[in-house]
């Protein structure tokens, strides 16, 4: 466990999400799906990444929103980590791009992080390690995707596309100071796109059980069994969200009541944002916290692994929400496409480029 | 089309919205330009142009130049930032919604892909309010 009670923060924060939607039950005719799969795995809609939108344009606007709220100097900025697994390019990295683009000094350390859904995390982990150790003064994680989904794969249901970020400092500086943080990974093979292919392939039920459910309860009885906590300690649970019921389910039973977990639920609405999911329910939590309340955040990643941390919420949050769009805002914004659109914007139809 | 390199030459200037002002007759002019194209006076300084704007006139492109289908129809507007009138294209809205006087905000976009395959990364127009 990392135990960085007090030093280290969370200084700025910013999602994403794109303005398109489509509606689960659309998709589900489109491929002769019952009506009923949308409900039985609660997802109402999903955001549909433009044409000119990718993990780069998403990661810079998230990224950004977290800087404005932070109000710090680029230049002081010492690491950048992009956490995807739908990357622009198989080989150059997104992180300089969204970095230059910010106007982030050169002298820094920059790469792109990939675990499924939680290298955004791993992202935020490593940061709070550099930030604690002085050898940056603050640290950017971004988690972005443009989730691919096999069409007619009831993960197109969900896979859906958006962006969060976090700017890691000093807790002085810090909206939230993270209390503990723990990582429980292992090899499983729940889910995986191999070198070359264009969709992912999945173990059908076998990503719930030993899985999702089997690493998040891990990591998070680690994280209250190394610091004392337990549920009723905690104001807010945010799990990863593939969709509307596993964290409902994954909160039941870690023995966390309906109503901490409901408020950072996001995917009925947006669909899973993928490395996006889980922190951006941790930016709509954080957007209506009070100061001095806790919240649990576990993202999980397929391959697989989940983290379990802990943040405490200072009285700067309060004067920082108003400085960039809330999820909320973003979430409410939106326009309506058909599937022939959404495959259009997501580069689904086949067609000769010259 | 272009190269990924002339786009990565020119990125700085684009993305942060750099412009040149004339220091003799105060005639701001987006790219930078080496002279000004009003007076022809050298003497020029760079500044950033400011990230909201407004919408002066536009045009819908529906045929568009090759590569650029996946984006069509394309929204090209005359755009007012402080001083400076930048033309560039407009997102998140389809032609009808468009307006003249719309508020509208930098964001950084994708655009067709180069003749060598990159990704290139360019300023385009969202309403601000969306």
């Amino acid at each position: 466990m990392t135990s960085s009670r007090f030093r280290v923060g969370i200084v700025g924060w910013g999602a994403y999400i794109p303005v398109y939607r489509i509606k689960a039950k659309e998709i589900a005719r489109q491929w002769g799906f019952d009506d009923r799969v949308t409900d039985s795995i609660w997802i109402e809609e999903k955001a549909v990444a433009g044409a000119d939108e990718d993990t780069v344009t998403m990661g810079w606007y998230a990224a950004r929103s977290a800087l404005l709220r932070a109000g710090v100097n680029p230049g002081d900025i010492g690491a950048v980590f992009v956490g995807t697994e739908s990357k622009p390019y198989a080989v150059k990295p997104s992180s300089t791009i969204i970095a230059d683009a910010l106007g982030i000094s050169a002298k820094k350390l920059s790469t792109d992080l990939e675990f499924a859904c939680r290298a955004g995390s791993e992202g935020i982990r490593i940061s709070v390690s550099l930030v604690e150790s002085g050898a940056v003064r603050y640290g950017l994680a971004i988690g972005s995707d443009t989730a691919q989904a096999n069409p007619g794969d009831v993960l197109e249901l969900t896979a859906s596309s958006g962006a969060a970020a976090y700017l890691v400092g000093p807790a002085d500086e810090s909206v939230a100071v993270f209390e503990s943080l723990v990582t429980y990974v292992t090899d499983t093979p729940d889910f995986w796109r191999r070198d070359g292919s264009r969709y992912p392939a999945h173990g059908e039920g076998f990503t719930g059980e030993p899985a999702y459910f089997h690493h998040i309860v891990s990591a998070v009885k680690m994280l209250m069994n190394e610091s004392g906590l337990k549920p009723s300690d905690f104001d807010y649970a945010v799990f990863h969200q593939p969709n509307g019921k596993f964290p409902l389910q994954v909160g039941r039973m870690l023995g966390f009541p309906r109503e901490k977990v409901l408020p950072g639920i996001v995917t009925p609405w947006i669909g899973n944002t993928y490395n996006a999911s889980a922190l951006l329910g941790l930016a709509k939590i954080l957007e209506n916290s009070k100061p001095g309340q806790r919240i649990l955040v576990a993202p999980f990643g397929s391959g697989a692994g989940a983290d379990a941390i802990s943040v405490l919420v200072t009285d700067k949050v309060l004067e920082r929400v108003g400085k960039a769009p809330t999820v909320e805002e973003l979430i409410a914004r939106k326009k309506y496409i058909s599937y022939a659109e959404y495959a259009k914007f997501r580069n689904l139809i086949h067609r000769n480029l010259w | 089309m272009t190269t990924i390199q002339r786009v990565w030459r020119l990125k700085n200037t684009l993305l942060n919205l750099l412009a040149s002002r004339c220091s003799v007759c105060g005639h701001v002019t987006y790219p930078p330009k080496m002279r000004c194209p009003v007076c022809g006076s050298r003497e020029l300084r760079e500044e950033s142009l400011p990230r909201e704007g407004e919408v002066l006139s536009y045009t819908i492109i529906r045929v568009p130049a090759k590569g650029f289908e996946d984006f069509t129809p394309l929204i090209i507007a005359l755009i007012k930032l402080g001083d400076a009138k930048v033309l560039a294209e407009v997102v998140d809205v389809k032609p009808e919604e468009v307006s003249v006087g719309m508020r509208v905000v930098a964001t950084v976009r994708r655009t067709a892909q180069t003749i060598d395959g990159g990704v290139p990364y360019v300023i385009k127009f969202k309403p601000l309010r969306s």
